[in-house]
């Protein structure tokens, strides 16, 4: 029980963290990492509450290398919770809390994955009738005047830029947004992005899930950024071309879609853009390796503590047994 | 050989540049300087546009005409507003450049740009 308690602390904990590194623009200067950092943050919370169920099932268990012994631990276990209605109550309990966990998480995944390749595919035939002709290029071309720059992963032609995009960018400029493109679809953030958005369907009631998805996909962006920078483009025609195309009219409004779907999943005013922008207007850090460090052993510490505070009842139990037992 | 999909591009191509209904002769004839194709196949690919409500097929006397459905305006502004809820939503089915700025915003950030490009120029 104090072990399922314990991991509830921590889920509450997380959830804290998450509250205070959000809107304080953290992990500018370390995207990757930071990336890393919200999805252990996210991975450890869910993991967390999994745990604390099965720490209800199994509130203490002797780890044993004989697996006999184990399965027998384990039967006895689960007999003397069968032999008390409150271990009744708490084997069912834990139960239904992990396994609805580990069900709802594979199901929102499966979900995302089979409406996410069909969206794609729609929109990506349309696109190829829409843009005209067969050419060799990565980029299709969409004749609006509103300017609009985005990327599809899948199939030959995955950027697509509107005319009026391409008026408004010099040849400078539209090589930044283009190697900035193409940085998301090499660094495939959409997969990163599908996972943790799959969370926040799975428990959409989690703010921590919704903070570390809305973090994650700021970040993913000052990675291509940075990708683009990399790819040899000025920070500062990348930060113009940026503007350029935000500051244009949007003729194309997002109501007219007909979404019928209510509400944004994640809410729409979330402006990353000018952080983004300010971001390449300052000069580019150097020797960040200390700082990334720091962050990925964070990262990796939160992910295994769940695991931690389940096993080490055991792991004391058996070294206190000491050896011969 | 054109991959099928393109040839429905260039087909949407002649029916939107002809302003009125079009026979599969007329398509045929728009395309030969370009490509060498078989009236069935122009004719299939128009009658595959038909079911995905690209095309709309009328009979004038023994003939099939087809108009299109709508402009390639509206349906370029369709496919955009669709794009654009979905960047929204942030499912990372695509990933779009930017989000829309206020004035405000883009005054400041157009001074600051500005500013940079004079401190870069001093260096």
């Amino acid at each position: 029980m104090t072990a399922a308690l314990a991991l509830v602390a921590f889920a509450v904990g997380l959830s804290a963290l998450a509250r205070f590194l959000d809107g304080r623009g953290w992990g500018a200067r370390t995207p990757r990492a930071a990336i890393a950092l919200w999805q252990c943050v996210a991975g450890s919370a869910v993991l967390a509450i999994a745990l604390a169920g099965c720490a209800l099932v199994f509130p203490s268990l002797h780890i044993s290398t004989d697996v006999a012994q184990l399965l027998r631990a384990c039967a006895d276990r689960l007999r003397d919770n069968y032999s008390s209605p409150l271990g009744l109550v708490q084997t069912v309990a834990g139960l239904a809390i992990a396994i609805t966990i580990v069900a709802s998480v594979l199901l929102a995944c499966v979900r995302t994955a089979v409406s996410t390749a069909l969206w794609r595919r729609r929109h990506s035939t349309r696109l190829s009738i829409l843009s005209g002709g067969s050419t060799n290029s990565d980029t299709a071309v969409l004749p609006l005047d509103s300017p609009m720059v985005y990327c599809i992963p899948r199939g030959r032609r995955r950027i697509v830029i509107t005319t009026g995009a391409l008026e408004r960018l010099t040849p400078k400029q539209l090589q930044a947004v283009l190697a900035h493109e193409r940085g998301h679809l090499r660094q495939r953030h959409h997969l990163v992005l599908a996972w943790s958005v799959s969370l926040c369907r799975a428990f959409p009631w989690s703010a921590t899930l919704r903070i570390a998805h809305q973090q994650t996909s700021r970040l993913t962006e000052m990675r291509a950024d940075d990708a683009a920078v990399n790819a040899g483009c000025d920070r500062l025609d990348l930060a113009a071309a940026l503007l350029n195309v935000a500051r244009g009219p949007r003729a194309v409004d997002g109501s007219m879609s007909g979404r019928g779907r209510g509400e944004p999943l994640l809410g729409a005013a979330f402006t990353a853009t000018a952080d983004r922008i300010r971001r390449l207007l300052q000069p580019a850090e150097h020797d960040t390796r200390l700082r990334r460090v720091l962050v990925t052993a964070c990262a990796v510490a939160l992910l295994l503590t769940p695991a931690v505070a389940v096993a080490l009842p055991a792991l004391v139990a058996v070294s206190s047994a000491g050896p011969g037992e | 050989m054109p991959r099928f999909g393109d040839l429905e591009a260039a087909i949407m191509d002649e029916v939107w540049a002809a302003g009125e209904p079009v026979k599969v002769r007329d398509v045929l004839e728009s395309l030969a300087p370009q490509r060498t194709l078989a009236y069935t196949t122009v004719q299939t690919v128009m009658d595959v546009l038909v079911r995905k409500s690209w095309l709309v097929r009328t009979k004038v006397g023994r003939a099939n005409t087809y108009l299109p459905t709508g402009t390639r305006a509206d349906y370029v502004g369709g496919l955009l507003s669709e794009a654009l809820a979905h960047a929204d939503d942030r499912t990372g089915a695509l990933m779009n450049l930017v989000e829309r700025l206020d004035r405000v915003e883009v005054d400041d950030l157009s001074r600051q740009i500005a500013a940079a490009r004079r401190r870069a120029a001093r260096q």
